[in-house]
């Protein structure tokens, strides 16, 4: 999109009354919101909340206008359902003319549908809509964890996606896989998936890792009190623990990195 | 002040923990913990549709 581009639909969406910003409050309560996303949701005329139980109670002392996303989920409900009324709700609002702020927790932007649709869509009816980053689970993580992404690369995926779909594993680099409590659910519920289907996770899995490599369930505190949870098992054990919905899988290289020596060659020609 | 703003507190503050509050307001923070934990969260907030079956 060119420069003209950019000032003309901002000139057609201010014209248009309603707007929407989608925040995070970061992972732990109190200590990982920005600024700018605190003051934000004080300024908002509505304030949609997807956030854990207490992080909801806190919002509401920063604006009492809210209302919980958090109503829409259900069991046995499929959670495709659930994102699109989420995504309608907030659009009636910014529709009625409302200044609405969107909270949902951790990065707004990471690892959720409803947020990057609401904006696409509010845009493509001409309001105003953006998002601002937050901290987000693997942010925690790392530094919990002491990880680098850098230092061997880090891959990421969403873990029915990662099952669903053929991709590359890449052993000699870190692979999280988020929403783990899920996998292999191919009618996308809001509850744990089986131990069978995660047992298709782990036959998965033990095509590239030794069914004894040792990998990491871990939670980011939501609340200061707490400490970050980190529990080690080996693979093969995955489908029989039980897990927390917001844990994240950590697998950490079981293969050292290879020298890329064509590569290196090409590179050490130029030099000289 | 509640015992939300006290959790808000503790949070923004590396320092303060729990043991350092007063009596009255570990109380408030340690019944608001009690009462939540009895609650049954309706929210998985599990968000992503995974792209499953784009
Ligand atoms: C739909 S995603 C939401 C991620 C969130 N937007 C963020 O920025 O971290 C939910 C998944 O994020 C990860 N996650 C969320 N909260 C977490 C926490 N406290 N600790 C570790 N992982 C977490 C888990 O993999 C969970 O299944």
């Amino acid at each position: 999109m060119n420069t003209m581009t950019i000032k003309q639909d901002s000139a057609t969406a201010s014209k248009i009354k309603g707007s929407i910003v989608v925040v995070g409050p970061g992972i732990m309560l109190g200590a990982h919101i920005t600024p700018r996303s605190r003051t934000y949701i004080e300024k908002a005329d509505l304030v949609f909340y997807c956030c854990p139980m207490l992080v909801r109670d806190w919002i509401t002392t920063l604006n009492p206008n809210t209302r919980n996303l958090g109503e829409y989920y259900g069991i046995e409900k499929d959670r495709r359902i659930t994102y699109r009324e989420m995504v309608d709700a907030m659009l009636a609002a910014v529709r009625d003319g409302l200044k609405v702020v969107a909270v949902f927790y951790g990065h707004p932007g990471v690892f959720a549908w409803s947020t990057h649709k609401v904006i696409e869509e509010a845009r493509a009816e001409g309001y105003t809509a953006h998002m601002e980053p937050g901290i987000s689970a693997d942010a925690c993580l790392y530094a919990d964890m002491g990880i680098d992404p850098a230092r061997y690369g880090c891959q990421s995926y969403e873990t029915s996606q990662f099952m669903f779909y053929q991709r590359k594993i890449d052993p000699t680099a870190y692979l999280l896989l988020w929403q783990p409590a899920h996998a292999g659910d191919t009618q996308i519920k809001n509850q744990p998936s089986t131990p069978a289907q995660r047992q298709v996770l782990v036959d998965l899995l033990c095509e590239t890792y030794p069914a004894e490599h040792q990998v990491a369930l871990y939670k980011a505190p939501f609340l200061p009190m707490d400490k970050p949870s980190i529990r080690w098992f080996a693979l093969q054990d995955f489908a029989s623990i039980d897990i927390d919905l917001v844990e994240t899988l950590v697998i950490p290289p079981a293969q050292k990195m290879q020298f890329n020596q064509s590569i290196m060659n090409k590179l050490h020609a130029l030099n000289q | 002040m509640s015992a939300i703003k006290l959790i808000e507190l503790l949070g923004m503050d590396g320092e303060l923990t729990l043991d350092k509050l007063s009596p009255a307001d570990r109380a408030l923070v340690i019944k608001l913990m009690g009462e939540k934990e009895e609650e049954d969260d309706e929210v998985a907030p599990n968000m992503s549709q995974t792209a499953s079956f784009d």
